[in-house]
């Protein structure tokens, strides 16, 4: 029944965003014509080495380049591979705010030549808790 | 079985947020309770830990019998048509599967667990059970042991399957956002055994997952994905959009836990184990039809946290929680003598990991356990019972 050495690199870090104040319940963004997505939230986003957005997956794990950067409430939330708005973002987080992550509408390459969504209705009608049993 | 008072650790909430418990404590209300601990007897924790092998040994020939032909069970289970042949299929074929599960027990002084339910599609309060009551009794209590051994078995399950999955391929993590961050880091917590093993994980939310042009499951950068752990029930699964295209596309993508866990976590079963074995002592008498007893439990078929629930007892609703999960009907079961400790009602779950009995966590509320239940940490001591 002994049991030693746990390697919870993956939960610990995912630990820390969600106290860090990264929601798991993006805001829904403002859309123009063009389909880009506007923040209305303070929004937490992961970037690589160009600051190209890539998924929040990279930046929980650690290691290499990737990287949490922080857009305001109204800022253009990029796609994946796409780049946010020069100059528009904060390298690490405004003292005293709590950031969201992106809306999950944008979690993908505008290129994207498929259909999404077609999970989750069921938990939308759950509570505070999620799926488990 | 003691329920036993002590201190609670300094800054103990950041010792279990540090291994990812970040919801310990919720409106006000302390969700991991470590002002007590329950202590166990060695005998106690061989009876449950023989309960649990037997219970499972039950599932097997209970399975057998849903999938032989034989009647109309999966229709009395409620499970859509569009699945049936997937699931007798799943259950001969036998997937690669984690097949893992925590069954609920009541525990009377009598020393013999009774099977209150199985929990094996989405369980949850896995980390709990195998991470931070651990950390827990290694701080106070080091000289004694815990019956746990879940996060070994774990890894070793995975490592199991290297063969079996793909590991030149990543292994998918996925689960519905919700606020607490229970499925978040219940899911990650899962992914850090898998990549224990030796897979290559890869996260998505449920509902970033996408369909190509051939119909085929892909994640939020538009990947492939041919084998993925889900933390979001089969029903809901099939109650979804895309429940045709999984049905469609089980050779490509590969799910765990397989579908036929649709049987085993269907409290539907309860019925049937007892017409199997009615003088098994683990099960309290139970039926689809009707009470057989006048007092007993109404449960949904499928339902979540306790939701749905009526205790009748002498012919007399004594108390019953809301919700809105019971359209698939009910099962009832006869009403167990919870022994209440310091005013709580305690409920063991039994963890089994392929067919191992792999460690217990304590949940106490009230006669319903439900959203508002706590977890304690338990011991092994050689102190008297009760």
């Amino acid at each position: 029944m002994r049991q030693r050495g746990y390697n919870l690199t993956i939960t610990s870090a995912l630990a820390s965003a969600l106290l860090a104040g990264c929601s798991q319940n993006p805001a829904e963004p403002d859309w123009d014509d063009n389909g880009n997505a506007y923040a209305r939230r303070d929004t937490a986003i992961c970037v690589d080495k160009d600051d190209r957005r890539i998924d929040d997956d990279h930046c929980s794990r650690g290691g290499g380049h990737a990287r949490f950067i922080y857009l305001g409430s109204g800022a253009r939330i990029p796609y994946y591979r796409e780049r946010p708005p020069f100059g528009n973002y904060l390298t690490s987080p405004a003292e005293g705010k709590s950031y969201s992550t992106a809306p999950l509408a944008t979690n993908m390459t505008r290129s994207a030549a498929v259909s999404r969504g077609g999970f989750g209705g069921s938990a939308r009608s759950s509570g505070f808790f999620g799926s488990g049993s | 079985m003691r329920r036993q008072l002590c201190d609670v650790r300094a800054n103990w909430q950041s010792i279990v947020e540090e291994d990812g418990l970040v919801w310990h404590s919720i409106n006000d209300q302390t969700y991991w309770l470590e002002g007590a601990y329950y202590a166990f007897h060695p005998h106690e924790i061989d009876a449950i830990e023989r309960a649990t092998a037997e219970v499972y040994q039950l599932f097997i020939a209970a399975g057998d019998k849903l999938v032989s032909g034989e009647g109309d069970w999966l229709d009395r289970f409620h499970i859509p048509r569009i699945a049936h042949h997937a699931i007798r299929e799943a259950w001969e074929k036998e997937p690669p599967s984690l097949n893992y599960g925590r069954f609920d027990f009541g525990f009377g002084e009598d020393g013999v667990p009774r099977l209150f339910e199985f929990n094996c599609d989405t369980p949850t309060s896995l980390l709990e059970a195998s991470v931070i009551q651990w950390r827990w009794k290694e701080g106070l209590f080091p000289e004694r042991d815990q019956f746990n051994s879940l996060h070994e078995k774990l890894v070793a399950r995975w490592a199991a399957m290297l063969g079996p999955l793909d590991r030149g391929k990543p292994l998918h993590f996925t689960h519905a956002a919700e606020v607490s961050g229970e499925d978040a880091i219940t899911t990650a917590y899962l992914r850090d055994t898998a990549e224990a093993a030796g897979f290559s994980t890869k996260a998505v939310f449920i509902n970033e997952i996408g369909l190509d042009a051939e119909g085929r499951f892909v994640d939020q950068d538009d990947l492939l994905i041919s084998q993925i752990y889900k933390l979001y029930p089969w029903e809901w699964m099939l109650d979804d959009n895309y429940a045709a295209a999984v049905i469609d596309q089980l050779d490509a993508t590969l799910w765990l836990e397989p579908i036929w866990k649709m049987l085993w976590s269907n409290k539907a079963i309860l019925a049937v184990l007892y017409e199997m074995t009615p003088d098994c002592p683990y099960l309290l008498p139970a039926s689809l039809e009707r009470p057989l007893s006048n007092s007993y439990v109404k449960k949904p078929l499928l339902s979540r946290e306790g939701a749905n629930v009526s205790i009748i007892q002498d012919g007399k609703l004594l108390t019953d929680t809301g919700g809105g999960y019971g359209a698939e009907g009910y099962v009832y079961q006869q009403l167990f003598d919870l022994p209440s400790l310091d005013g709580a009602y305690p409920i063991i779950g039994s963890w089994i990991v392929d067919g191992d009995p792999a460690g217990i966590g304590m949940r106490e509320d009230g006669l319903i356990t439900g959203n508002g239940a706590r977890f304690l940490p338990h011991i092994i001591d050689e102190e008297p019972c009760f």
